[in-house]
C-alpha cells in the first residue's frame, strides 16, 4: 500500500460511512457472522456438540448490537448520523401534533419579537457609537435653573468669549443656534431651517464632509462671501443628492450664498437645521443688540473635552466659574432660582427622554418572553405523559441520558429556528412604528437598523427560550424514579410534575396581572388626555406659518402693514367665517418668558414672577374659540397708534394680581413694551402641551407689536385644499416671495401631541392583550389535559353518584388554585412595580388600587370560564365508557 | 458494553493488532486467534473491542481493508497494515518498550 493511498483511506472511511452506510452495515454483519461460525468450528473441533458449540460461541461473543453499536462510534461521522436521526424524531413528534407545536411557535416567536424589537432599538439609540469623530468628548454646555425647571438657559456672546478665555478643559467651544430664514432655490421661496455656527463646528467634532469642503476660519472673518452647508437630508430631497450642487448658489438674506459643501448624514442635533451657515452670515449674530447684551441668551454650546481632562475636571472647572460671574454680574443671574453651569456628555442629552421609556419597554417585553416560556413549558408538562412512553422506549433502545439531552436540544433548535423566524418577521412589520415612536423621543432613532445581528439575535433567543421551556419538562420526567419501569399509560399524576405545572401556571398569572394593570394604567392616562381640554377648538381650522423677511420687513410700520393687508383679503374669501393671526400656536411650544412688573411692585427683575408674552391679531380669540371671561378681545380699531392693550389668561391673572383684585383697567409692565392696560381676561391656553399646565400668558396687539414671524389661522367649513389654493393665492399676490409653510389644522395638532401618549398605550395593550391571551390558553391547556388525564377518575366518582355540578365545581377549584395564588402574588408586585410608571401617566395614580383590583377581577373570571369549559365537557362523557378509557 | 475503555488499554490492542498484521494480512477472527495463541491464552479480545479497534484503524489509515475467501472458502474481511500503520508500529513498539522499562524501574527501586 503506498504512502499516498495509505493519506487518502482516512477520507475515504469517512466518505463509505457518510454515503455508503448500508453497505457498511451488511458488510458489518458478514463480518461478524463469519467471526460467529469460526468460533462454532472451533467449538465443534475441541469436541462440544453442535447446539452447545452454537450456544458457547454466542455467549462468547455478546451482545451482537452493542458491537455494531460500538463499531458504529468508531465510523467518526456518528454525530451526524444522530442529528440526522434526531431530526426525523423530532419533525414526527411535531406533525404529529400540529396544533400545540403551532401554538408553542407562535407563543415564542411573539415573545421573542417583541424583545428583539426593543432590542434593536435600545441598540441604536445607547450602544451605536455617535456620528462625531470626537465621540465621547463632545459635551454640551448648559445653564440650567433648577428651581424655574428651565434645562438651559442658554448663553449670550460676552458669556461665550468668557468661557473661551476663562477655561482650560475644553480644545473648543462652539456655539450653535438657529433661525428660520427663506431660501430661493431657482426662484422658488422656502423657509429653511438654518444652523448657524462657529466656523469650525463640524471641523472640532470631528465630522467629515459628505461632498465639498467644511468651514474655515476664513468663512468667518468680516468681509468673507457668504457660504452654506448642507445637510444630508436637504441635500437629498431638495438637490436630489447631484453632488454637482456643491459652488451653486442660492439666495438668502438679500445676498447670494456659495454652498460649499454637504455634510454626511448626522445626528440631528440641536434641531433638525436644514442647512448651516458661519456665524457672520447671520444677520442677527452681529448686531449690537447680541454682541454687547450678556442678558441676551440665544446660543447653545457644545464643548470638546480635552484628551487629558476628566469629566470630573471639567465640571469642577465650569462651576467654579458659574460662581465667578453670579458674584461679578449678580443681577443677571437668578441666584436664588438655583442657576448652575453643567457640562453633560452629547450622548446622555440626545437620550435622556427616551432612556426611561425603552427601559420600562424592555421590562415589558421581558415579561412578555417569560410569560411565553411559561407557557411553552407548562404545555409540554402537560404532554408529559404521551412524552414518557416515548422516552421509555428510547431508553430500552439504549439511549443513554446525554442522548436525551441531545435530542432535546435538537427539538429545540428546531422550534427556535421556526419560532426565530416568527419573531424576526414580527419585529420587522412593527419596526416602522416603533420608529416613529421612538423618533419623538430622541433623534438617535435615526441609528436604529434591523440588521443581520438582529436575525442571529431573534433566533439565538428563540433556541435559548425553546430549550429552557422544553427542559424543564424533560428533566422532570427524567428525575422520576423508575423511569424504565412501570406500565405505561397509568392514569394517576405524578405530584412533583403537578406541583410543577401549578407554579408556572402561578407564575404566568402573576405576570400578566401586572402586565395588564400597567397597560390599564396607560389606557386610562390616555383616555384622560385625550379629553383634556386644550382652551380652544381645534375643527376646521387651517393654519400656517407666515415668516416674513427681516430684510425687507426690517420696519415695524412694513410688517403690520402686511399682516393687515393679509387678514383682509383672506377674510374675504368665500367660505372664510374666521381669520386671525397669532405669534405661536397652541400645543407647540414656544414660550418667551419675562418678567412682568405690576404697579407697586418693587422687587429686582429677578425676583418678579414671569409670563409668556404672546402676540395675537384681532379676531384671533374667536377664531380659536377660546372663551372670553371678562372685559373684551382685540378688535380691528387697536392700532398702533393707540393705547397699548393686552389680555391675561386666567392663571396669569391668578399669578400676578391673586384672587381678590380684579385684573381689569390694571396696568402690567414688561420689558420693551410701554405699559400694557390689561382690556380683558381669557381661559387658559395648553401651550405646551396637552400634559403639561397651561401656560401663563400675557397677549398683545399684533398690530401693536408685530412680530417677524406669525401663524395664520383659518376657520371654514370648506374641503382644505381649495381654502389653501386660495390664501396661498392671495398672499403671494401682496409678496410673491413669501413661502408658506407648516400647513396643518389646529386639530391635527392636538392630535399629534397626543401619539406618543396613544403609540405607548396602543403598545403596552397590545402587549398585556397578548399576555392575557396567552395566560388564558395556557391555563385552559393544562386544566383540559389534568381532566384528560382524570377521566377515569371521573367517570368513578359520577359512577358512585357524585353529581355532574359537584365534579365541575372540584375541577374548577383545583384548576383555580394555582391561579389565586398568581393574582395575589401579581397584585403584590404591581404594587412593587407600577410606581416607577409614575412619569409616564398623566393624572393617573400608579399605585391606585381600583385599578389593580378591577384587573385581577377581570383576570379571575376569565380563569374560571377557561376552567369551566374543560370541564364541563368532561361531565358530558358517559360514566362506563370513562372507566374503561385509559 | 466495552466502550469505556481507557486510553491505555486501547493503545495497547492497537499495538498488539498492528503487530499481528505486521506478520501477514488477516481476517477479525484469525488476529484474536493469533493474539490469544501468542500470548499463551493469557489475552482474549473480546469481539466487542476488536472489531471497533480495527473500524479505528482503518479509519486513521494505519490499516487497510479488503474482502477476500478464507482459508476454509468463506468469504471474510483481510487487514493489512499499511506504509503509515508500519511507521505507527515502529513508534508504538518504542513508546511501550519505554513505559515498560520505566514501570520495572519503579518496581525495582
Amino acid at each position: 500500500m503506498s504512502i499516498l493511498e495509505s493519506h487518502l483511506a482516512p477520507v475515504l472511511v469517512r466518505l463509505r460511512a457518510l454515503f455508503g452506510r448500508q453497505r457498511i452495515e451488511d458488510e458489518l454483519d458478514s463480518e461478524l457472522r463469519f467471526h460467529l461460525e469460526m468460533e462454532i468450528e472451533e467449538n465443534l473441533r475441541l469436541g462440544m456438540s453442535p447446539a452447545e458449540a452454537r450456544r458457547a460461541a454466542r455467549l462468547a461473543f455478546g451482545g451482537i448490537e452493542g458491537v455494531k453499536e460500538a463499531h458504529r462510534d468508531q465510523r467518526g461521522v456518528r454525530w451526524l448520523e444522530d442529528l440526522a436521526r434526531d431530526t426525523r424524531w423530532a419533525w414526527r413528534r411535531f406533525t404529529r401534533r400540529p396544533g400545540a407545536t403551532l401554538a408553542a411557535i407562535a407563543t415564542l416567536g411573539l415573545g421573542v419579537g417583541a424583545t428583539v424589537a426593543v432590542y434593536g432599538m435600545i441598540r441604536g439609540v445607547l450602544f451605536e457609537p455617535l456620528p462625531f469623530g470626537a465621540g465621547d468628548r463632545i459635551v454640551q454646555i448648559r445653564q440650567p435653573v433648577a428651581a424655574r425647571d428651565v434645562d438651559d438657559m442658554g448663553f449670550s456672546v460676552p458669556e461665550l468669549d468668557d468661557l473661551r478665555s476663562q477655561t482650560r478643559s475644553f480644545e473648543a467651544i462652539v456655539e450653535y443656534h438657529s433661525l428660520w430664514f427663506n431660501l430661493f432655490n431657482e426662484g422658488k421661496p422656502e423657509r429653511v431651517l438654518t444652523g448657524v455656527v462657529t466656523a469650525g463646528f463640524f471641523r472640532h467634532l470631528g465630522v467629515e464632509p459628505a461632498a465639498g469642503r467644511l468651514f474655515l476660519d476664513s468663512d468667518a472673518h468680516h468681509g468673507a462671501d457668504p457660504v452654506l452647508l448642507l445637510s444630508h437630508a436637504y441635500f437629498r430631497d431638495r438637490f436630489g443628492g447631484d453632488p454637482a450642487v456643491v459652488g451653486r448658489q442660492v439666495e438668502m438674506n438679500e445676498r447670494l450664498h456659495t454652498i460649499v459643501g454637504v455634510l454626511p448624514p448626522l445626528t440631528r442635533f440641536p434641531r433638525a437645521d436644514d442647512v448651516y451657515m458661519p456665524t457672520l452670515a447671520c444677520p442677527f449674530r452681529n448686531g449690537d443688540g447680541w454682541l454687547l447684551n450678556r442678558g441676551f441668551r440665544a446660543l447653545t454650546l457644545l464643548g470638546v473635552r480635552k484628551v487629558d481632562v476628566t469629566m470630573e475636571a471639567a465640571q469642577a472647572e465650569l462651576a467654579e466659574l458659574a460662581s465667578l460671574w453670579r458674584s461679578e454680574h449678580g443681577e443677571l443671574y437668578p441666584v436664588h432660582a438655583g442657576h448652575s453651569m453643567q457640562a453633560t456628555s452629547l450622548l446622555e442629552r440626545l437620550t435622556a427622554q427616551a432612556r426611561p421609556v425603552l427601559a420600562a419597554l424592555l421590562a415589558t417585553v421581558l415579561l412578555v418572553c417569560l410569560l411565553a416560556c411559561a407557557n411553552v413549558a407548562n404545555l409540554g408538562l402537560a404532554q408529559g405523559l404521551q412524552r414518557l412512553g416515548e422516552l421509555r422506549m428510547q431508553i430500552a433502545l439504549g439511549a443513554g441520558r446525554g442522548r436525551l439531552i441531545r435530542q432535546l436540544v435538537t427539538e429545540s433548535l428546531l422550534l427556535g429556528i421556526a419560532a426565530g423566524a416568527v419573531g424576526w418577521l414580527l419585529a420587522r412589520a412593527t419596526h416602522g412604528t416603533l420608529l416613529r415612536f421612538v423618533g419623538r423621543l430622541t433623534p438617535r432613532a435615526e441609528e436604529i437598523h434591523l440588521d443581520l445581528h438582529l436575525v442571529f439575535a431573534a433566533i439565538g433567543l428563540a433556541i435559548v427560550a425553546a430549550a429552557a421551556a422544553g427542559a424543564l419538562p424533560t428533566l422532570s420526567l427524567l428525575r422520576r424514579r423508575g423511569i424504565g419501569s412501570g406500565p405505561v399509560g397509568r392514569t394517576t399524576d405524578d405530584p412533583e410534575r403537578s406541583r410543577l405545572r401549578d407554579a408556572l401556571v402561578t407564575a404566568q398569572v402573576a405576570f400578566a396581572v401586572v402586565l395588564l394593570a400597567a397597560a390599564a394604567l396607560f389606557g386610562r392616562s390616555f383616555w384622560k388626555l385625550q379629553h383634556v381640554g386644550p382652551g380652544f377648538e381645534g375643527q376646521n381650522v387651517l393654519t400656517m406659518r407666515l415668516a416674513l423677511d427681516f430684510q425687507k420687513y426690517g420696519d415695524g410700520a412694513d410688517r403690520e402693514a402686511f399682516y393687515r393687508g393679509i387678514l383682509e383679503d383672506v377674510r374675504s374669501l368665500p367660505g372664510v367665517e374666521e381669520a386671525a393671526l397669532v405669534g405661536q400656536l397652541p400645543l407647540s411650544g414656544g414660550l418667551f418668558t419675562t418678567p412682568a412688573r405690576i404697579a407697586g411692585d418693587e422687587r429686582t427683575e429677578a425676583e418678579l414672577p414671569r409670563i409668556d408674552l404672546r402676540v395675537a391679531s384681532d379676531g384671533w380669540f374667536e377664531t380659536a374659540r377660546i372663551r372670553l371671561l371678562r372685559g373684551r378681545t382685540f378688535q380691528r380699531f387697536d392700532r398702533a397708534e393707540g393705547e397699548t392693550v393686552g389680555l391675561l389668561s386666567h392663571s396669569a391673572a391668578l399669578r400676578l394680581f391673586g384672587e381678590g383684585t380684579d385684573p381689569l383697567d390694571q396696568i402690567v409692565t414688561v420689558r420693551g413694551l410701554s405699559d400694557v392696560r390689561i382690556i380683558g381676561l381669557v381661559d387658559d391656553v395648553r401651550q405646551e402641551g396637552l400634559a403639561n399646565e397651561p401656560a401663563q400668558e400675557l397677549y398683545v396687539v399684533l398690530a401693536q407689536s408685530p412680530p417677524l414671524a406669525a401663524d395664520l389661522a383659518v376657520r371654514s367649513t370648506r374641503p382644505e385644499a381649495a381654502v389653501l389654493r386660495e390664501i396661498e393665492s392671495v398672499i403671494h399676490r401682496r409678496d410673491p416671495k413669501q413661502p408658506v409653510a407648516s400647513v396643518q389644522s389646529l386639530e391635527e395638532l392636538r392630535q399629534e401631541d397626543l401619539a406618543p401618549a396613544r403609540v405607548l398605550s396602543t403598545l403596552m395593550g397590545t402587549l398585556a392583550g397578548l399576555a392575557f391571551l396567552i395566560t388564558a390558553v395556557g391555563i385552559g391547556a393544562v386544566v383540559a389535559f389534568a381532566v384528560g388525564r382524570r377521566t377515569r377518575e371521573i367517570g368513578i366518582r359520577r359512577a358512585l353518584g357524585a353529581a355532574d355540578l359537584q365534579v365541575v365545581r372540584l375541577l374548577i377549584q383545583e384548576g383555580m388554585g394555582p391561579v389565586v395564588v398568581g393574582l395575589v402574588l401579581g397584585l403584590a408586585f404591581a404594587r412593587i412595580a407600577t410606581p416607577s410608571l409614575d412619569r409616564f401617566l398623566y393624572r393617573v395614580g400608579a399605585s391606585d388600587p381600583w385599578t389593580h383590583l378591577v384587573v385581577a377581577l377581570g383576570l379571575f373570571v376569565v380563569a374560571v370560564l377557561a376552567c369551566a369549559l374543560p370541564a364541563r365537557r368532561a361531565v358530558g362523557v358517559d360514566p362506563l365508557r370513562a372507566l374503561q378509557a385509559e | 458494553m466495552a466502550r469505556d475503555r481507557t486510553d491505555l488499554l486501547q493503545g495497547t490492542l492497537d499495538l498488539l493488532i498492528l503487530r499481528t498484521l505486521q506478520l501477514e494480512p488477516m481476517h477479525g477472527w484469525g488476529i484474536s486467534v493469533r493474539i490469544r495463541q501468542t500470548s499463551g491464552d493469557e489475552l482474549q479480545i473480546q469481539q466487542g473491542s476488536l472489531y471497533p479497534a480495527l473500524q479505528r484503524l482503518e479509519r486513521r489509515g494505519w490499516i487497510a481493508a479488503a474482502w477476500g475467501v478464507s482459508e476454509n472458502n468463506r468469504k471474510a474481511k483481510f487487514y493489512a497494515l499499511t506504509a503509515l500503520g508500519r511507521e505507527q508500529l515502529a513508534t508504538e513498539r518504542a513508546t511501550w518498550e519505554r513505559f515498560s522499562a520505566a514501570v520495572g524501574r519503579v518496581l525495582e527501586a
